[in-house]
């Protein structure tokens, strides 16, 4: 068979290999030369750290956004984004599998640099985390409150602005 | 698999960057390693307090417990319902404070605020200033130009107290790039020719609901010959005026000529030789499609809107 699409190879923590369009491993940010380097090359790029569930998700991901506009750089000048951005397709996409595999997706996607799908991901947490007090924050992540009462306290009376 | 742990801090400095500022600062109260992130200086670059109401002494608890020298812009809200002194988000003593803690700051907005009774001293280092629904005392803008000598950008939308006194004392900020006067339904033609005249180095001129004329257009086609962004909705210009836009303003770059009742189609065909137009708000009936094809050649993006809809600057 012709191969017409150049592809590239990654190998997963489970060994498994994964070949993927060029096209869409475009996304990659910073890896994109190294896997260009990589392309005339046998043996795949291995990344011990992703999962093959999460690799999958991260190839539909990237061909779902195949054509979307690079994001804009960050700008210091610039306010930070709302949260109301997100679309339903993706909020979908990344809360289905639960929240163990969205923190899978972020950390693959940190490591792979792909901006806009860290941003996505980064939002719908946020989204998460909003309107919530301390304590149901800790229960939803499950995050050990490891405050003296003291520090609890003094942390509390520093916001108590926040309380209406 | 991966909880909220195990991320870097970078990731949960990213999420957490996309919290506003009051969810923030319950955020640091979950745990030490939160507490910890949430008072990187990243996050307190851009702080807008304006979705909350607070009175004076909460905003300066804010300033004293997050603001720091990383701090670029600030955005306060006052609310006029409320009738006591300390409802007002600023007081001079802690612009003093704010000037200290904050020596980088560029911005600050004030929405809804009564500074009658204030000197005001702002921060010297600012080179933005937005004042919408504010109260100051009289002539107050008689000394911004030496308070803030960088001053680049001043926005007075909705502000309805603005009168041609205080476009006396604006005009001598000589080195002011960008003025929005939107809504300031007491000026006229006086100031707006003062304007016109004298703030040279104009690139952005908004002045929607300002009862803009022709004459003025026709100074600002002469003076402002830097300007790029020309707002003049809800104006009574006619296509004469447009025509002077056309041959004065060679690097105008964005056009707002919304519910300009008097333009006609014919007037508005002048503007396919400005080449430099890159957007174009117009109402629906005063663009042709002939025209619509030569703009959008030209690289023109066109917004046609309805008359019909709703008041929307």
């Amino acid at each position: 068979m012709n191969k017409i699409v150049p592809q590239i190879k990654l190998e997963t923590y489970e060994k498994e290999v994964f070949e993927i369009d060029l096209d869409i491993a475009k996304k990659f940010g910073k890896l994109v030369p190294v896997l260009q380097e990589l392309l005339n090359d046998d043996k795949p790029l291995t990344i011990k750290t992703i999962n093959s569930g999460t690799l999958k998700k991260i190839i539909t991901w990237c061909t779902y956004h195949k054509d979307d506009p690079l994001p804009p750089e960050d700008d210091d000048n610039k306010m930070k984004h709302s949260t109301e951005e997100v679309s339903s397709w993706d909020d979908k996409f990344l809360q289905e599998d639960g929240q163990a595999a969205l923190f899978d997706l972020i950390s693959a996607a940190h490591t792979l640099d792909i901006d806009g799908l860290l941003d996505v991901a980064c939002k719908v947490v946020a989204t998460m985390i909003k309107g919530k007090a301390p304590e149901e924050i800790r229960k939803v992540f499950n995050i050990k409150n490891d405050f003296t009462q003291q520090e609890e306290d003094q942390v509390r009376k520093e916001n108590d602005w926040c309380e209406d | 698999m991966a909880n909220f742990e195990l991320l870097p801090d970078n990731i949960i400095l990213e999420v957490l960057n996309y919290l506003p500022v009051k969810e923030l600062c319950i955020a640091g109260r979950v745990c030490r390693r939160w507490r910890r992130i949430t008072r990187d200086y990243t996050l307190w670059r851009h702080v807008d307090l304006t979705p909350y109401r607070l009175d004076l002494k909460k905003t300066w608890k804010v300033i004293r417990s997050h603001f720091s020298e990383c701090l670029i812009s600030l955005k306060l809200r006052g609310d006029f319902n409320m009738p006591i002194k300390d409802k007002n988000p600023v007081s001079d003593a802690m612009l003093v404070d704010l000037n200290e803690r904050c020596p980088n700051i560029r911005h600050i907005t004030l929405q809804n605020c009564k500074l009658q009774n204030l000197e005001m001293k702002l921060p010297p280092s600012l080179t933005s200033i937005e004042l919408n629904q504010c109260y100051w005392k009289p002539r107050w803008f008689k000394h911004l130009h030496t308070m803030i000598p960088n001053i680049k950008c001043l926005i007075l939308e909705h502000t309805s107290r603005v009168d041609n006194h205080d476009l006396d004392d604006v005009c001598k900020i000589i080195g002011l790039e960008s003025l929005n006067l939107n809504a300031c339904y007491r000026i006229n033609e006086k100031g707006l020719e003062k304007i016109a005249k004298e703030l040279t180095n104009l690139q952005t001129l908004e002045i929607a609901h300002c009862n803009c004329t022709d004459l003025i257009l026709h100074h600002i086609s002469r003076h402002l010959t830097k300007l790029e962004t020309l707002n003049i909705r809800n104006s009574k210009v006619t296509d004469s005026g447009i025509s002077t836009i056309v041959s004065g303003l060679r690097n105008l770059k964005h056009l707002n000529i919304n519910k300009c009742d008097l333009l006609t189609p014919s007037g508005l065909e002048c503007l396919k030789s400005l080449k430099s137009l890159k957007t174009l708000v117009c109402d629906i009936p005063h663009i042709t499609s002939n025209l619509e094809t030569i703009l959008e050649n030209n690289g023109c993006i066109i917004t046609a809107l309805d008359r019909n809809k709703p008041e929307n600057i």
